[in-house]
């Protein structure tokens, strides 16, 4: 019997799981940079979620990832982080505590402002990280986000 | 008592020592920025009041019950790029303090990542975060698993190496081995019930705190395409420290979270050779939010031992063998990281009731229905 319901619950939340739609990526309200040095253009969207969810921690080049994000109370980050992480800030918030509580990894550093993330990103050459549409990026290069 | 105090004693003075060893390898700071981005500290804290219509269970007494809470620190420091080390420090509000998390990570790639020392028990969906209550959609982890059935550690003392691969397809797997000494949580049901060589139930068998050495286990986590879905399956094997008898675990899990739902559900088995029983258990939780700030959540489990087939073996009441449980929960999100919590659990079955020896030996019939009502809260930062 117990089988039965368990094998059930597992149709029940894959039936709900293709049910639920996945966000659109948007163009506008920020924008992905990364250091001035790293060849990368463009890169697919769950690749920079991979980076900034440091499930992947190195570039291809071998060079470590260095993600930084926005503050938790950002607009920028809630755009960016359902656009391309696929998570309100919210459900990331919870990501990180089920990682550093289990001893997983620990969250990128936020920062406040645009321009305390380009800093950071033009003094790290594995840095990726997120700005607003219209923010000056200084040496930083902005990468493309595609789909 | 003594044992106790001796217990909580070498836990103090582990906490002391794991501390000191941190801040030995703590590199002198140059610049704020520098801590910031290396060192980080975190934390959270449980608290909850549970009221019973009888029987004591979980948080909960006939009397009402204030004194269920935690509190945990955690730091980390990001040692270099492939090294960290992290340790977490766990208090009850009895006092009690113990070591959760002192570890070395090293990592090798993302497909390869060795930890070592005291790490979290990579088993199931919420063994590594056994005591964190915002991670959860109810107080307390369901009792079939989770609860002092020797089933669940939250720490393992030993070595572990983890990774993750992602395929093109957008599946990803994670997996996890590991190899050491496991201390699962336990009652006096599942302390004494031991059995002789002979196969008969050994008479005056002793509580004890168990463990499991000798262990070997692994967890596999499938990521699906569907943004939220995984499932996943666990085992490990050991001996058990008092009768060097094996305990064999394993079990599954499915889960489900994006946006407003919250859907798990896990399911495992344990033979543990030296007891006069085998248990499984299972729960099935959905949870869902209405809003930004409130939470409605739904559990049902169900777990059975079956004591082993001998003549040898004194019957014991079924009723004192199963848990089966009804619970529906309410949350108010104050933020991300502080949750309200309020909720009603229907019990039936006596096998996580507190005191139920007492009450035989008293010659009392015990209520095989319980309900408890819970209010409590949970943080993290």
């Amino acid at each position: 019997m117990m089988r039965k319901l368990f094998v059930l619950a597992i149709i029940a939340v894959v039936l709900g799981a293709i049910g639920a739609v996945a966000p659109a990526v948007a163009a506008e309200g920020y924008k992905v940079i990364a250091h001035s040095t790293n060849p990368a253009t463009s890169l697919p969207r769950d690749q920079v979620a991979r980076y900034l969810l440091k499930k992947s921690t190195a570039w291809p080049s071998g060079k470590v990832v260095a993600p930084v994000d926005l503050g938790k109370e950002s607009a920028v980050r809630e755009a960016f982080s359902r656009d391309v992480l696929h998570k309100s800030v919210a459900e990331a918030t919870a990501y990180w505590q089920q990682q550093i509580f289990s001893g997983r990894g620990v969250p990128p550093p936020e920062k406040r402002t645009d321009a305390e993330v380009v800093a950071f990103v033009e003094g790290n050459e594995g840095a990726i990280g997120y700005v607003s549409a219209g923010a000056a990026v200084g040496d930083a290069k902005v990468v493309d986000v595609v789909e | 008592m003594q044992r106790t105090r001796r217990i909580v004693g070498t836990r103090i003075l582990m906490a002391a020592g794991g501390l000191a060893a941190l801040a030995a390898l703590l590199p002198a700071p140059t610049a704020a920025e520098a801590i910031g981005d290396k060192l980080t500290l975190s934390g959270f804290g449980n608290w909850e009041y549970g009221k019973t219509d009888g029987n004591s269970f979980g948080s909960g007494t006939e009397e009402g019950e204030f004194d269920d809470g935690q509190f945990a620190l955690f730091v980390s420091h990001q040692t270099s790029d492939r090294l960290r080390i992290a340790a977490k420090l766990f208090f009850e509000i009895n006092g009690e303090a113990e070591l959760e998390l002192a570890q070395v990570e090293y990592r090798f790639s993302d497909a390869a990542i060795g930890r070592a020392g005291v790490v979290a028990h990579p088993f199931g969906i919420s063994a590594e975060v056994f005591d964190n209550g915002t991670l959860r959609n109810f107080g307390h982890l369901p009792e079939s698993i989770y609860g002092a059935n020797g089933i669940a550690s939250e720490t393992l003392h030993g070595l572990a190496l983890a990774g993750r691969r992602d395929f093109a397809s957008g599946w990803a797997l994670s997996y996890d081995v590991y190899a050491g000494e496991l201390t699962p949580r336990s009652d006096g049901f599942f302390d004494s019930k031991r059995l002789t060589e002979e196969g008969e139930e050994a008479p005056n068998a002793e509580e004890s705190e168990i463990g499991y050495r000798n262990v070997f286990g692994a967890r596999a986590v499938l990521e699906s395409p569907i943004d939220g879905l995984s499932f996943g399956l666990s085992a490990y094997r050991g001996t058990e420290d008092d009768d060097d008898s094996s305990v064999e675990t394993m079990g599954g899990q499915v889960q489900f979270q994006r946006g407003a739902w919250d859907v798990r559900a896990e399911y495992f088995l344990q033979e543990p050779e030296g007891r006069i029983f085998s248990h499984d258990g299972y729960y099935i939780e959905l949870a869902r939010r209405l809003g930004d700030k409130w939470q409605i959540a739904l559990r049902t489990e169900n777990y059975q031992a079956e004591l082993v087939e001998s003549e040898l073996v004194a019957e014991i009441p079924e009723s004192q063998l199963r848990h089966e449980e009804l619970s529906f929960g309410l949350n108010y999100w104050l933020s991300s990281n502080v949750v309200f919590r309020a909720a009603i659990h229907e019990v039936s079955g006596l096998r996580f009731v507190e005191g139920i020896a007492d009450l035989v030996e008293q010659g009392i019939e015990p209520d095989e229905d319980t309900r408890l009502f819970t209010f409590g809260l949970a943080f993290a930062f």
